[in-house]
């Protein structure tokens, strides 16, 4: 009898999760994970969070590599994926390999955005997006800074943290009036702000950068649209992703601005292939408009999703989004997407250090956000899934106990709502 | 191995937690009526489980969402891999013990 084949681009959380959850649901067909990264796969999270010393000893497997063998799972690392031929369904490799294929998931990622500007190729401009991006940074980060960070999203504000703390000098540029606030909005975004100010970091907010001054292949200075002149010794740009879809094309399935178009299945125009992941444009019932979840955890989740419908058992993803990002010694977590139109409420007593928000929008939780309150998030998790009314004055009072907010309709877990 | 006194019985409720401050700091849980004590620290991310959120028998990790089986210690999904010790728990009169490892 003929074998199905599953062909998974990416050894990232998304792929990996969606061959676990391949095996899990007794697909019986071979399952070929490629990957152009030759490590093997590791969690992405912990690169900007904690730098690595050298190329491979800091890395976090995603599972214990005994797994793929114990499990059939074909990986071949350090090989890409040129071409997919849907006619004769076979995915073509850069050695010239060919295989076979009739289900294919795309979990291909994105690719940090570089800035067109002269000298921003340089040596000391970097990137952060894989291990060897990160093996790079580290190494030039142990001469010491200054470091100017151009973008203050969750790259460029958690390596500030991890900078500051390694006694570095800091400074973070930022072309919106304020960090995060497309994320988290403006009342979160200048806690966060207040944060990373009081750790010595300097934060120049509504500025872009002109050019970059350099001697030969080295940038020395970074001038900004302010006039500010800023001395470097490394420069990281940390200003959004391109979604890689480049296999879009010898595949023929749709490509939109933000990735490979889904349906809730994660199928792509092509109902054989899914793209799961951060690639995966959706209309996910937590977004206001169609668009990506650059999470990890997403990645994980939805990444599952689409391996358990290729393995015969559909399902929609459509929990709530969740990331979380270290920031110096505490956790800021963010559950859901705010809106500019949902009605925000900060908890009582707020720090920077420490802090609880919420955003309501018809009468019901629909996303939270907090600094060093991670038990509270995991509860607001659980009241964000529900259909539970909220009071905005409870959710502002310190001495609301969340779990109180949740036990007259117990709910079903966000598993579940998500089945 | 020895036994030591957590809290009282009545200090707990359903879907609770505490840390006791051992070495390894290790958590008392309260679920569905019953006392579990594990490894506090998460197998994947270093948090502590006591933050968690307890569900049935399970508690989910406050930061990365990785469960663990509260009777057993398993890891049930990822990001987790490695499964957390678990301790014996003793309920006398109106005392929660547990019996931790000696401090090497």
């Amino acid at each position: 009898m003929h074998r199905s084949s599953c062909v998974i681009v990416g050894a990232s959380a998304a792929g990996i999760s969606a061959a676990l959850a391949l095996r899990r649901l007794d697909y019986r067909g071979t399952i070929t994970v490629v990957d152009g990264d030759p490590h093997p796969p590791y969690e992405r999270p912990p690169l900007s969070k904690a730098l690595l010393d050298d190329t491979t000893g800091g890395l976090v497997p995603i599972v214990p590599w005994s797994t793929y063998a114990d499990l059939e799972i074909d990986l071949r690392l350090g090989e890409r994926v040129t071409a997919i031929d849907p006619g004769a369904l076979k995915v073509h490799l850069g050695g010239g390999e060919q295989l076979d294929v009739d289900r294919l998931v795309l979990a291909t990622g994105v690719t940090a955005r570089h800035l067109a500007l002269p000298h921003a190729d340089a040596d000391n401009v970097l990137t952060l997006r894989d291990a060897t991006d990160a093996a790079r940074l580290s190494a030039q980060l142990a001469r010491g800074g200054p470091l100017v960070i151009i973008g203050a999203g969750f790259i460029g504000l958690e390596l500030a943290a991890v900078a500051r703390q390694r006694g570095i000098d800091v400074t973070v540029v930022e072309a919106q009036p304020r960090p995060l606030a497309n994320i988290v909005g403006p009342e979160v975004a200048s806690l966060v702000v207040d944060l990373h100010r009081g750790h010595g970091v300097r934060l120049i907010t509504g500025a872009t950068v002109e050019r970059f001054a350099a001697t030969g292949s080295t940038v020395e200075q970074v001038v900004l649209s302010t006039g500010h002149r800023l001395d470097t010794a490394t420069v990281v740009v940390g200003i959004g992703v391109q979604p890689r879809t480049e296999l879009g094309t010898s595949a023929r399935v749709d490509v939109d601005h933000w990735g490979f178009p889904v349906n809730e299945f994660g199928q792509t125009s092509r109902a054989w292939i899914f793209a799961a992941g951060d690639v995966a444009s959706q209309a996910h019932p937590h977004l206001a408009t169609r668009g990506r979840l650059e999470h990890w955890d997403t990645a994980q989740r939805h990444g599952a999703a689409v391996g358990s419908t290729v393995a015969g058992e559909p399902v929609r993803y459509k929990e709530a989004p969740y990331a979380w990002s270290d920031q110096y010694d505490a956790t800021l977590q963010i559950i859901g997407r705010p809106r500019g139109t949902d009605q925000v409420v900060i908890r009582e007593g707020a720090t920077p250090q420490r802090f609880l928000a919420f955003w309501l929008r018809d009468g019901r939780l629909a996303a939270a956000a907090g600094m060093d309150a991670s038990r509270e998030i995991g509860i607001a998790r659980r009241l964000v899934a529900s259909t539970v009314l909220v009071d905005n004055a409870v959710l502002a009072d310190a001495a609301t106990d969340l779990r109180a907010l949740l036990k007259p309709h117990r709910p079903r877990s966000p598993e579940q709502l998500a089945g | 191995m020895s036994w030591i006194r957590a809290c009282s019985a009545d200090e707990l409720d359903d879907g609770d937690a505490l840390q006791l401050p051992t070495d390894p700091p290790v958590a008392v849980f309260k679920a569905d009526g019953e006392f579990y004590a594990l490894d506090d620290t998460c197998t994947h991310g270093l948090s502590s489980l006591a933050d968690g959120y307890v569900d049935g028998a399970q508690v989910e990790c406050a930061w990365h969402l990785a469960k663990f089986d509260l009777r057993t210690g398993a890891a049930l999904s990822l990001p987790a891999t490695k499964p957390l010790c678990t301790y014996r728990v003793r309920v006398d009169g109106g005392d929660v013990s547990v019996e931790v490892p000696d401090r090497v």
